[in-house]
């Protein structure tokens, strides 16, 4: 509730600082026409399209965005601007054209990381009626402003992401027909001719810096862009003779793309039936030389019906121009080889009746979506085009095939963003990272921290085991059973456990310690079992199961085979625990010597063994003076002894309690470890 | 040189004595002819009611300049029928111009005469002329008649003057003054302080066209005048023409003529621009002309609708908005279209190109 309260309270604020932001005046530049924005969709997302125009727009908006259509697109706009006026564009986009050319320069400029675009932009006005200074009415006339545009982009993986860049050249003309030239002479009124530059840039910020701090999961969607319109600038001849130069335009953006599901609390079983439903945001800022800031904000939902095949996309914009805010609709269906889109918007005007525009668009060749590139990848036979397929298979975020992606990079050139990537897609690698982990913050004693990563490690593994078949192997349900103690979720942990068919003395460990957690007596045959499967590289193991066994057999009141087990402990060679032990219990130092010593003196004067259970007691104060229970012998030697001269059992009885109180405090595996 | 004296003093008591009004200060307004003067000694200073009254010409209210020449040829075939029947002939004619309340001046004329002039009469005073005659019978009896009824007349020696000469809701916004047309109003103001104006005289130049109106100003003259025409161009619309206007008073002087330059368009469409295109090189400004004083205000928007400019008129009864090519930041707008709204009303609207 209260996140979703800041929400609302961010793109509130955000709307009004759109239209807290007046546009001051200063409209009338030259190459108006090419800044106004074509395509209902653009149009719809009130303009902030610069870092989205994954259409045939692109050519228009940001030729860099090109490489982001995953197909061919043939779009085409029509407009009744205000009073007869007219504006049009026809664009279209040649993504990735010539993917499987051999040629070096064929495959620079029309392979695989490249887009080609071609785009027209027109604005016509008709009926201006021409009047001489006497307002002798010489007829009618018109003005037409034309663009002819040619794009080209290209593309480039990186370390750090998949950046795109793109340049626009454009032919303008505008001109004036049906002059009476006879009557009234107009100079300048000849077609005038110019051509600029436009260039586009794209990032998607995969593993930039600072950006690295946000989980892939929620970084895909994001992708920022910008643009200089004009960067060589057109302009239109002055009758006076110099040149009327249009303004360079600095636009930059981003846009989010919020998948629905990944946002929705698993808890709520509806995530599921949402799908690819998505919202899409895009924030565009504007500057132009000489000229105030334009703020662009827009919005687009995008609902799959699946039952249709068919995309419905509402949209929504608001800005601080003259049309404020508009509403679209886009409706696309595609198919396997075509799509088709037709997209409408209405954007309002504070005088006129506004701009109502439809555009509809064609989409041919195969999708180049994440399928098509991770077909490429494996057929690709260099480790650098695997690379760059993968990466686009990640940027087309939430795809099927991002898990052979990931693992793809994470076992090539990724190494460093392993962990990340395996995040995206969850599964085994990464729960298998996580349980590292958690091991690793266990050695340094974040218990907290540990937890929690063992929390979400059992998460990554959850998914697996609950599935009909289950797909773990059995170190895996090991794995996942050590991450389900590690976050103290003992029942779970032994409910995998149980389950492995051939346990291993791993297994039967942490089955063992399972069970001691839930107090269950049955640890004390789990335990057994381990130290059964003794084996001479597992040392530690077999340590941690005999103390385990002790542990439960004296919880259990079955002494004598508690003090066996101990005495077998004792007998052990290993009683320094390695670098690597399993932490849980974990030990303030690597010695569980004086732990099985301190326990035995305990058993041995719950057996009514008085005189040993002191006389053991003294020897772990004697042994291991420094070591915790060397040292906690030391505490309650004195007491101890006097209790025994005087044959004061009782007294020794409820000493040897409390001392085991005081041990299974520490030893408890379910008040124990996370201390 | 005595007879002449007798005379003198015998008119001086028939004017007493036969109700010659004449005041003391009379005085004759030209030499009397000798023979008149030799029958007068021998009058009969006694007017006889039987004779026909004369009767003078009308006599215009205004008389143009200092002369005044009275006649009675028209009005007069009555009284000499009647003459005829009584075997009488007319001798001679008195007449008098009475001068009010300055003087009186008069005269004798010979019998076969019509007229008679006075010269350097006042100016600007009601003037009443009144005439008799000196009829004789075949005896040579004579007989005095009744005076006829005074005609009136003032003398009008000035030119009257023209104050004003404008043509309502003309537009001086931009290059050339114009108006909304064909149909015009046209303000005169004009005064004739010792005459009266009897017509307003508007002439219209354009090309083909050259014409004169008068206004009689129903018929009835006027001092002063201030009063608005509705006059009609002929010349077409958009061109340039001149309209020159002039007053006439009664005793036909013609003021100074004032004169304008505009032209004038046709009322439709509600809302034109011009020049358009509009070449801010060349013109500085374009007029964005509407069909009413009430719009106050214009919007320029680009093709796109964003505004790019707002004008004010300079006074509420201007009926048009001029704009300089200018945006709100006072830089010029790019070549290109651009449409002008006038009050919002999506209906009032016009197409405007600049071209730079």
């Amino acid at each position: 509730m209260k996140k979703r309260m800041i929400y609302s309270v961010v793109i509130a604020l955000l709307i009004a600082g759109t239209r807290s932001l007046c546009s001051s005046g200063d409209a009338g530049q030259p190459g108006a026409f090419l800044r106004y924005g074509v395509g209902a969709r653009a149009m719809g997302m009130g303009r902030a399209f610069v870092a989205i125009a994954d259409d045939a727009s692109a050519v228009y908006w940001n030729p860099s965005c090109m490489l982001e259509a995953e197909r061919a697109e043939l779009s085409s706009m029509y407009s009744n601007l205000y009073y007869d006026s007219r504006y049009a564009y026809i664009g279209l986009i040649l993504p990735r054209l010539l993917e499987s050319a051999e040629n070096p320069w064929l495959r620079w400029f029309f392979g695989p990381d490249v887009s080609w675009g071609v785009g027209w932009t027109g604005l016509s006005m008709v009926g201006f009626e021409q009047r001489t200074r006497y307002n002798e009415y010489l007829g009618q006339f018109d003005m037409g402003e034309n663009a002819w545009m040619l794009s080209w982009a290209k593309e480039r993986v990186g370390q750090f992401g998949i950046l795109r860049a793109g340049i626009t050249y454009k032919i303008i003309n505008q001109q004036f027909t049906g002059l009476n030239n006879h009557v009234m002479t107009v100079d300048g009124a000849g077609p005038d001719w110019s051509n600029g530059l436009d260039i586009g840039l794209t990032f998607r910020p995969i593993h930039a810096p600072v950006f690295r701090v946000v989980s892939l999961k929620y970084l895909l969607p994001l992708q920022l862009g910008m643009s200089i319109q004009n960067l060589v600038q057109p302009g239109w001849d002055k009758v006076e003779g110099a040149s009327h130069h249009f303004p360079r335009v600095y636009r930059y953006g981003f846009s989010y793309r919020f998948i629905l599901q990944d946002w929705i609390p698993e808890a709520w079983n509806f995530r599921y039936k949402l799908g690819n439903m998505a919202v899409l945001f895009a924030f565009d800022r504007e500057h132009y030389s000489g000229a105030d800031a334009g703020t662009y904000f827009g919005m687009e939902g995008q609902i799959p019906i699946t039952a249709l095949n068919v995309w419905l996309l509402p949209r929504f914009g608001v800005n601080n121009q003259t049309e404020g805010r508009s509403l679209g609709f886009g409706f696309s269906m595609p198919f396997s080889s075509a799509a088709f889109k037709l997209d409408y918007v209405h954007t309002s005007h504070p005088v006129l009746e506004g701009d109502t525009r439809f555009c509809l668009s064609v989409q041919f060749r195969h999708p180049q979506n994440a399928g098509h590139f991770q077909k490429r990848a494996h057929d690709a036979s260099l480790s650098k085009e695997m690379l760059r397929y993968d990466h686009l298979v990640l940027s087309k975020y939430p795809n099927e095939y991002l898990e052979n992606a990931v693992n793809d990079i994470a076992a090539t050139a990724d190494r460093p963003y392993e962990k990340r990537l395996y995040a995206l897609v969850g599964g085994m690698r990464h729960a298998e990272l996580l349980l590292e982990d958690a091991n690793l913050l266990l050695r340094k004693r974040d218990i907290v921290g540990a937890r929690r990563k063992a929390l979400e490690s059992s998460r990554a593994y959850a998914p697996n085991f609950l599935q009909t078949e289950n797909y773990l192997t059995g170190d895996q349900m090991i794995d996942y059973g050590e991450a389900l103690i590690i976050s103290g979720k003992m029942r779970d942990a032994v409910t995998v456990l149980e389950e492995i068919e051939e346990p291993t003395i791993r297994a039967n460990y942490l089955l063992g310690t399972g069970y001691q957690g839930l107090s269950d007596s049955r640890a004390i045959e789990a335990f057994n079992s381990a130290v059964n499967q003794v084996k001479p590289d597992q040392n530690d193991l077999v340590a941690l199961s005999y103390l385990g066994w002790a542990e439960s057999l004296v919880k259990d009141k079955q002494y004598q085979p508690a003090m066996m087990a101990l005495s077998s402990l004792l007998n052990y060679n290993a009683i320094e625990l390695g670098e690597d032990y399993p932490r849980f219990p974990i030990f303030e130092d690597h010695y569980i010597q004086d732990d099985a010593m301190f326990l035995m003196g305990i058993t041995q004067i719950m057996a009514k063994n008085y005189q040993d259970g002191v006389s053991t007691l003294y020897k772990t104060l004697r042994y291991y003076p420094v070591l915790t229970y060397g040292e906690t012998s030391n505490q309650l030697i004195d007491e101890l002894t006097i209790a025994l001269e005087r044959k004061d059992f009782d007294r020794l009885d409820t000493l040897a309690n409390d001392m085991l109180l005081s041990y299974y405090s520490r030893h408890d595996p379910s008040n124990r470890f996370f201390e | 040189m005595k007879n002449r004296a007798i005379f003198i003093g015998l008119l001086f008591v028939a004017v007493h004595v036969f109700g010659f009004s004449h005041q003391n200060d009379a005085k004759l307004a030209w030499q009397t002819p000798a023979h008149i003067e030799a029958v007068l000694i021998e009058l009969m200073l006694e007017v006889d009611p039987e004779l026909p009254v004369p009767v003078l010409d009308h006599e215009k209210p205004f008389t143009r300049g200092l002369n005044n020449t009275v006649t009675w040829m028209d009005s007069m075939d009555a009284v000499y029928e009647q003459l005829l029947d009584m075997q009488m002939t007319i001798q001679f004619w008195a007449v008098e111009a009475r001068i009010a309340g300055i003087d009186t001046v008069w005269g004798f004329v010979d019998g076969p005469e019509r007229s008679a002039a006075f010269l350097n009469l006042p100016e600007g005073i009601g003037i009443e002329y009144r005439l008799r005659y000196y009829a004789i019978e075949a005896s040579g009896t004579m007989h005095i008649s009744d005076w006829s009824r005074a005609e009136i007349s003032v003398q009008d020696a000035s030119r009257p003057e023209i104050l004003t000469f404008d043509i309502l809701q003309l537009q001086n916004i931009g290059d050339n003054p114009w108006v909304l047309g064909p149909q015009i109003e046209v303000h005169v103001q004009a005064m004739d302080t010792d005459g009266q104006i009897m017509q307003i005289a508007i002439q219209e130049i354009g090309d083909e066209v050259d014409r004169v109106l008068f206004d009689d100003l129903d018929a009835h003259p006027r001092t002063v005048i201030d009063t608005t025409l509705q006059y009609t161009l002929l010349t077409d619309p958009n061109m340039p023409l001149t309209i020159k206007g002039w007053v006439v008073d009664v005793a036909e002087f013609y003021s100074d003529t004032l004169e304008m330059q505009f032209f004038y368009m046709a009322s439709d469409p509600k809302v034109v621009c011009f020049p358009n295109p509009f070449v801010p090189y060349q013109d500085h400004c374009t007029v964005i002309k509407i069909e009413n004083e009430e719009a106050q205000e214009a919007k320029i928007y680009d093709p796109f609708g964003n505004l790019i400019r707002i004008l004010h008129k300079n006074s509420l009864s201007d009926m048009a908005f001029k704009w300089d090519g200018t945006n709100e930041q006072g830089h010029q707008v790019a070549s290109g279209g651009y449409f002008c709204i006038i009050n919002d009303d999506r209906d009032l609207y016009c197409k405007i190109a600049v071209i730079r």
